[in-house]
């Protein structure tokens, strides 16, 4: 059985990467809905936008790390600084394995770290078993009803 | 050795030597005062000597009188009347006379008294006649006339002067004695008082003098223990001095050394901090190095994702238009077929390109870097002003286009490689033109903040978008770009600028607030103090330096 598809939110300023992910995501059938923010702000305006709905428990945040004006790291730390946005699962992109990046994104909260270039296979599994996990702890407030 | 004057011994022997010569003196004295004892002794015998024999005389007269009386009282002689005087009297006036030789007085008394005494004799002859011829009344009147009495007393009375005289010299002689043995006890017993006091003295002042020295010495032994400033030496040129020199020189060599050593300390110190400081200094460019590789794999590794994300898209195209092709075509899958071609291809391929040409640009930068590093300088005096304007003239159509206003100050020159210098100003002169703020009108300018004695600060201020306070320190960092969607770049172009500033003895640095605009300040060094002096041919022998070290070295720059 297939999870629910999920709402992805990619924070990523390579457009070639953007592409790329976007893509093999859909071509998997994982998502159903796709945002593309351009850097760190652009992804935190998204969310903490005046008047934006809060986010379901579908989402998810793909953040790339190198990103001009704010950087992977910065936005992380505001997501899980946040209330609001701090249940919502991200996943961390990046381009080189630095033990020392990796450590700090998990200390900041994030939930999978995956280096680049992707092998997508790998990747859109991931994302695949992180929906059906989402959906597994989404169900008993749901009622218990599939 | 030569310049001693009195060694110990010789002092000492002075001493000895004084008291002794002093000694010696008195001893001179007492054998004179002797002598004089002796000559008194010998005087006072021969005035008895002088005063028997004049007895004797007076008796032998007597005797002559008494016989003379009792030939005339015709009584029996006892002797040949006159004969035993006559004979001995000669010969004791001779030995008086001999006996008084040496004082003329007594001399001429004497004669005198042989004078008397032969015609005394004489009388007493023809006396004797008279009474032998028997004509005893004329003899007794003869007698009685007086004139042997009167010779008689006469030669008492000589000889009574005689004695008198002889006496008187006596005691003067005595009393002279008794005077020189006076004052020689008293030069004696002052001469001893005096020895004694005067070798007391040289002992007292030698041991003194000594002593002084001796603990002098001890006291500099002590200091040179205590590593104290030593006393002045003394310049008494004895043993002892030459001790003290010793002891000062043994001093000043131990100083000297131990001068030489804190210098050796001090510049092992240096060298250590020197080295500490090549040490920091090196781990700080490991780490920059670290971080530069860090970045620039980052940014290779970018197209690289897309390099290969785009292929495998194509691989992923490429088996569908098998498969298409694998079955006769109709309209619609020619339809879907050439959609593919349009959309499926051409956008990877596009992507390819990007990431192809992003790569060679990122290699081409990575080699200016290097060259930057590499190139070598030729400083001269540069003309700052005219660079400004021929910059702002190269830039008069982007300037235009952004309608800003750049304001160039008077500047002065300064000294450097010509085309890096107009390198670095034409680098902050484009950021600046490119990160205007396109909501207000630009403003941008140029000239110099600060001159001192060590070199000028030159400042190009914008008004632009500003640099967010986190961003600044990775300002000058290669493959750093804050304003990406601005303007194209690889993000070298700060870096380069301060790889240049810092080959020329100088600094680049920026303030900047976010939305208001950004100030960069270079300092350069003025010519005297500037490492391209010295730097100079050192540069020569970087520049053959294999690429990767040199291209680490120069851009790893945060």
């Amino acid at each position: 059985m297939n999870p629910e598809p999920l709402k992805i939110i990619l924070a990523e300023d390579d457009d070639g990467h953007a592409h790329l992910v976007q893509r093999n995501l859909e071509r998997a059938g994982v998502v159903n809905s796709f945002v593309r923010a351009s850097d760190g702000q652009e992804l935190l305006d998204l969310l903490f936008a005046e008047g934006a709905e809060p986010e379901t428990d579908a989402t998810v945040i793909l953040l790339d790390i190198n990103m001009p004006r704010i950087d992977g790291i910065e936005a992380l730390r505001q997501i899980k600084a946040n209330p609001a946005t701090r249940h919502i699962p991200v996943i961390m992109l990046t381009t080189t394995d630095d033990p020392r990046e990796v450590d700090r994104c998990y200390s900041l909260g994030c939930n999978v770290y995956i280096t680049k270039p992707v092998a997508y296979e790998a990747f859109i599994d991931a994302i695949r078993r992180l929906g059906l996990f989402l959906e597994i702890v989404r169900k008993p407030r749901s009622g218990g009803g599939t | 050795m030569t310049r001693r004057g009195l060694s110990l011994l010789q002092k000492g022997l002075l001493i000895i030597s004084i008291p002794l010569v002093f000694q010696l003196a008195l001893l001179v004295l007492l054998f004179n005062q002797q002598r004089r004892q002796t000559y008194a002794q010998e005087m006072a015998v021969h005035t008895k000597e002088v005063i028997v024999v004049v007895d004797r005389i007076l008796e032998s007269l007597l005797v002559m009188q008494a016989d003379l009386r009792g030939e005339m009282l015709q009584l029996p002689a006892t002797i040949e009347p006159g004969g035993e005087a006559e004979h001995t009297l000669p010969d004791q006036l001779q030995e008086l006379s001999a006996l008084v030789s040496d004082n003329p007085e007594q001399v001429a008394t004497s004669a005198n008294l042989a004078t008397l005494i032969e015609s005394r004799l004489r009388w007493s002859a023809e006396i004797h006649g008279m009474l032998r011829d028997g004509r005893n009344a004329q003899a007794i009147a003869e007698s009685q006339k007086g004139e042997g009495a009167s010779l008689m007393r006469q030669i008492r009375d000589e000889i009574g002067t005689i004695r008198v005289r002889e006496e008187a010299l006596d005691r003067a002689r005595l009393a002279a004695l008794a005077e020189t043995t006076r004052r020689f006890q008293f030069v004696l017993i002052a001469g001893l008082i005096l020895d004694v006091a005067m070798a007391a003295v040289a002992i007292y002042l030698l041991t003194q003098s000594v002593g002084r020295r001796v603990r002098l010495l001890t006291e500099n032994v002590n200091r040179i223990k205590a590593g104290d400033p030593l006393l002045p030496a003394t310049s008494v040129p004895d043993e002892v001095g030459e001790l003290d020199r010793s002891f000062h020189a043994m001093a000043a060599a131990l100083a000297e050394a131990q001068r030489k050593e804190r210098d050796f300390q001090r510049t092992i110190e240096g060298h250590n901090a020197e080295l500490t400081r090549a040490n920091h200094e090196l781990k700080q460019k490991n780490q920059e190095n670290e971080m530069f590789v860090y970045s620039v794999s980052h940014d290779l590794r970018s197209p690289l994702v897309n390099l290969q994300g785009f292929s495998n898209e194509l691989g992923i195209v490429r088996n569908a238009l098998t498969e298409l092709f694998a079955q006769p075509l109709d309209e619609a899958a020619r339809g879907r077929g050439l959609r593919m071609i349009e959309r499926d291809i051409s956008e990877p391929i596009t992507y390819i390109q990007n990431a192809v040409t992003r790569l060679s640009s990122i290699i081409d930068a990575l080699l200016r870097l290097s060259r930057a590093g590499r190139v070598e300088y030729q400083p001269v005096t540069v003309d700052l002003e005219l660079v400004i304007r021929r910059i702002v003239g190269a830039l008069r159509g982007s300037i235009a286009s952004r309608r800003a206003d750049v304001r160039v100050q008077a500047m002065t020159p300064t000294w450097g490689d010509p085309t890096a210098i107009e390198q670095i100003f034409a680098n902050l002169l484009v950021n600046a033109v490119n990160y205007l703020d396109s909501a207000r009108p630009g403003v941008i300018d140029v000239g110099v903040e600060k001159q001192d004695d060590a070199g000028t600060t030159y400042f190009v201020r914008d008004n632009g978008l500003g640099i967010a306070a986190a961003h600044l320190p990775k300002l000058f960092s290669v493959f750093q770009r804050l304003h990406e969607k601005v303007a194209p770049g690889e993000g070298v172009g700060l870096a380069l600028v301060r790889r240049a500033a810092e080959r020329h003895g100088g600094r680049i640095w920026a303030e900047s607030e976010e939305g208001v605009g950004t100030t960069f300040y270079v300092y350069f060094p003025h010519e005297s103090a500037s490492p391209l002096q010295a730097a100079l041919k050192k540069e020569r022998l970087t520049a053959t330096s294999p690429l990767p070290a040199e291209l680490v070295g120069a851009a790893a720059a945060e």
